[in-house]
């Protein structure tokens, strides 16, 4: 046995190291003193790693010895005076008491002596200078002030329009741009894997048991041999619901004519077990059977003592349609997953209707078909095809033949445009779509011009212009700081007014 | 200011939080904001042995100090790695009034008496709770106010060996910290999981050389276990949660591993892949194989500071409860 010892200064590694280089099969490890091996998963750790290495690892925690403890403790103790710079028999205090050495003279040259303004003296009656020199910096910033400082968000809010147009387009791998006029966009193809679990429940049920077996005495009045085989069928005369088979063959003797006038008739027992599991097949002591095919006049049976071990019960157990419930849902769940990790990774894309093809690579249930259980869990890892495109693309497709129609004074907003699409059919490597568009209204207002009409007007005639506009339906301003709203004007800067559109429900 | 006698003085609403990780000690303050708790200032330090973490810690209160002058006295202390091990002991019993709702002192009675059977040599107990529990066969995540007659207590008990908890008393003492709390910071971390409510799964916590692994089965936390493993060594990584875990009832095999990096600097796409490749089925008879997810907030608090805002949360319970 090979016995190793490490310290303070090794380390797990250290010795896993050690284990695998190892050449003998077993290995006593000192614990005394090593950190690492005071854990026990590392225990654990080393010995799986040695059972890999085909070899066996005990741990031996018996402390170091007193003389052993006491040698390393004052090698501890004496390192650090000599670290502090203590020498035996002297006082550092008295040492190191030499004159700080005298400062050096700047290396540089001494500034030179820069310009020097004239005198000024005020004239008499300064005070009055002061007064109107006060009085035109006040007017001079609060001017500056008042026209920098304000500023006004105008929101105007405009009657909500909107146009619709349906289009097929095609959506193909080869085209490189969108061309308007043959409603062409380019198609892309993404790939992404999406894997979860998810735990159904089990609704399926089965019913278990074990079927009842007895014995029987065959009663043969015929006057010739009967022989039955293995397995032949007894049925109860009582309830012909009841079938019992014989567990092994059995003959029985001819017996001498109306042998049951003399009670001398023939007769041989043999084991039985019920065909069907449950506590039906649990008959009692006497019950008559027919045996096989032969008449009940002949051949008879009957049982020697009470049937026993007939169970049956219930069990929940899963069904094909739970295994197919749960992947529905968990491929469904792993769809919606995959549309949007795409679009979160490709910003502006639109993944059509029929757009996703799922490919399943792995699909792991914990229990089978049948198998007993309240739940069971599903592993689904699907790789999905998506055929994409950019949503930039089909809103340029769609709205360019709308442009011709759209009323006076409006024009499209893009941004706030909505767009469907669903694959028709596919013709190669091209998906024909069907797409439309709910494409949004503004009225094309000259916001130049607006803020030319209102920057320092009053707050009546900013009102009276902006009612006047017939696409606006309603407006609100704010002026910043609010203090400003004391002079009842709009900024005097242009630049100082923001001009936003909305749209109105 | 001829009334400031009679103005009250405002409440120290700030929290201290000291955390003796893996390979760093993170001491921070937290400020209360109504409900919630807002991160003011961090000091770290790395530390390599377990030496060093009494220094380690003073030198990262001196930079806590240098952001935030006023170190609050009250705080949580968060331990992890070194000699830290874990109990989890099933209490059962049949309760003679089962309409009766169980109570504080109830839970607290079953507790004691599985700590005083504890072999408790050279180890002392810092930590211990009520993790889960079963009433009539129900499981559940806090018995108190529950009725029932048939009852599992899942007693949660942390240790440490002596030398180690003394250590901490003469750190504490050192910097005048009134420790409302001191817990095994996994098990703070694991209690933001369980909103996740995954009944079987396992917390990885990695450093460069140094790890936690922490067991989740039935919802609450089952064992936590240092070891001496990390990113920078992966080439026997392998066998620490194959240790961890071989033991375990195959009804609680994990269904979802969490990788919390200690710090972060520390890129675990290498480690999530060695975890998603394992074979689960042939070497630890576990037939799903189990998801992997990297952690990386929780509620806006990056990696370095999940631990922090974990511990942090324990303060809010106390006050809630």
């Amino acid at each position: 046995m090979k016995a190793l010892k490490f310290d303070e200064t090794n380390n797990l590694i250290d010795c896993l190291e050690s284990i695998k280089n190892e050449e003998e099969a077993e290995i006593k490890i000192f614990t005394s003193g090593t950190e690492f091996l005071r854990k026990n998963l590392n225990r654990e750790i080393i010995k799986l790693v040695a059972k890999t290495h085909n070899k066996v690892v005990s741990f031996d925690d018996t402390p170091k010895t007193p003389a052993v403890q006491k040698e390393s403790l004052q090698e501890k103790t004496t390192a650090p005076a000599e670290n502090l710079g203590f020498v035996e028999g002297k006082d550092i205090a008295e040492q190191a008491k030499e004159q700080p050495a005298p400062q050096q003279t700047p290396i540089t040259d001494e500034p030179k002596k820069g310009f020097k303004l004239p005198p000024f003296k005020f004239p008499k009656g300064k005070w009055l200078y002061v007064a109107i020199g006060a009085f035109l910096a006040v007017f001079l910033v609060g001017g500056l002030l008042i026209y920098f400082l304000p500023s006004a968000d105008v929101v105007l809010t405009t009657e909500s329009n909107f146009k619709e147009n349906e289009q097929t387009i095609t959506a193909s791998k080869s085209a490189t741009k969108v061309d308007t006029s043959n409603g062409v966009i380019p198609l892309k193809i993404l790939n992404i894997s999406e894997e979860d679990n998810l735990t159904a429940d089990s609704t399926g049920t089965k019913t278990t048991g074990t079927p009842a077996t007895g014995r029987v005495e065959i009663v043969n009045r015929a006057t010739s041999d009967k022989s039955f085989f293995q397995g032949t069928t007894i049925i109860s005369v009582s309830n012909q619901a009841l079938t019992f088979s014989l567990d092994s063959a059995v003959s029985v003797e001819a017996s001498p004519d109306f042998c049951w006038v003399s009670n001398t008739c023939k007769k041989a027992g043999v084991d039985v077990t019920a065909k069907s599991i449950g506590d039906q097949g649990n008959l009692g002591v006497g019950t008559v059977f027919k045996v096989g095919d032969a008449s009940t006049d002949l051949v008879l049976a009957s049982s020697t003592a009470n049937f026993a071990g007939g169970t049956s019960k219930k069990i929940t157990v899963v069904s094909s349609d739970d295994q197919s419930k749960a992947k529905d849902t968990l491929l469904k769940s792993l769809e919606k997953k995959a549309t949007s990790d795409l679009q979160n990774k490709n910003q502006g894309i639109i993944i059509p209707g029929g757009g996703l093809t799922p490919a399943i690579i792995n699909e792991t249930y914990s229990k089978a078909v049948g198998e007993e259980a309240q739940n069971f869990q599903l592993s689904l890892k699907v790789n999905f095809t998506a055929s994409a495109f950019s949503e930039e693309d089909l809103k340029t497709v769609l709205i360019s033949p709308m442009i011709s129609s759209i009323p006076n004074g409006y024009e499209i907003n893009k941004k706030n445009s909505k767009v469907t699409a669903e694959i028709l059919e596919k013709n190669g490597d091209d998906l024909k779509i069907s797409a439309k568009i709910k494409a949004s209204l503004v009225p094309s207002l000259d916001q130049k011009e607006i803020k030319n009409r209102i920057s320092g007007k009053s707050f009546a005639s900013v009102d009276s212009y902006l009612r006047s506009l017939e696409s606006v339906s309603g407006f609100d301003i704010k002026i910043s700081p609010s203090a400003f709203r004391f002079f009842g004007i709009l900024p005097l800067s242009k630049n100082k007014i923001k001009i936003e559109i909305t749209q109105g429900t | 200011m001829p009334f400031k006698i009679l103005q009250k003085k405002p409440k120290d609403e700030n929290f201290f939080v000291l955390e003796i990780g893996l390979e760093r000690v993170t001491c921070a303050i937290f400020k209360k904001e109504e409900t919630q708790f807002k991160l003011i200032g961090v000091g770290r330090k790395k530390f390599s042995s377990h030496e060093d973490i009494f220094n380690s810690s003073l030198e990262a209160l001196d930079a806590l100090s240098a952001i935030v002058p006023d170190i609050p006295e009250k705080g949580i202390l968060g331990v992890s790695g070194s000699s830290l091990r874990t109990l989890t002991t099933i209490a059962r019993y049949n309760r003679p009034k089962a309409t009766k709702p169980i109570d504080h002192k109830e839970t607290e009675q079953v507790l004691n008496q599985i700590i005083e059977n504890l072999d408790k040599t050279d180890k002392k107990i810092f930590f211990s709770t009520i993790s889960g529990a079963k009433i009539d066969g129900v499981y559940v995540t806090n018995p108190l106010g529950l009725k029932g007659e048939n009852i599992e207590l899942s007693c949660f008990v942390a240790f440490q060996d002596e030398s180690e908890v003394e250590l901490l008393n003469r750190l504490v003492n050192e910097i005048d910290m009134d420790v409302k709390k001191m817990i095994p910071t996994s098990f703070a971390i694991c209690k933001l999981f369980q909103q996740k409510e995954v009944k079987n799964a396992l917390l990885f916590r990695v450093g460069s050389e140094k790890s936690e692994l922490t067991v989740i089965e039935d919802g609450h936390v089952a064992d936590i276990s240092p070891f001496d493993l990390g990113m920078n060594n992966l080439t026997y990584i392998q066998f620490s949660w194959e240790a961890a875990l071989k033991d375990l009832n195959k009804e609680h095999a994990p269904s979802l591993i969490w990788l919390l990096a200690d710090s972060a600097e520390l890129e675990l796409e290498k480690l999530k892949e060695d975890l998603k490749s394992y074979e689960w089925h042939s070497k630890l008879s576990i037939p799903i194989v189990p998801k992997v997810e990297i952690v990386s907030s929780i509620h806006n608090f990056s990696v370095s500071d999940i631990s922090l805002y974990a511990l942090v949360q324990e303060e809010v319970t106390n006050e809630g409860s």
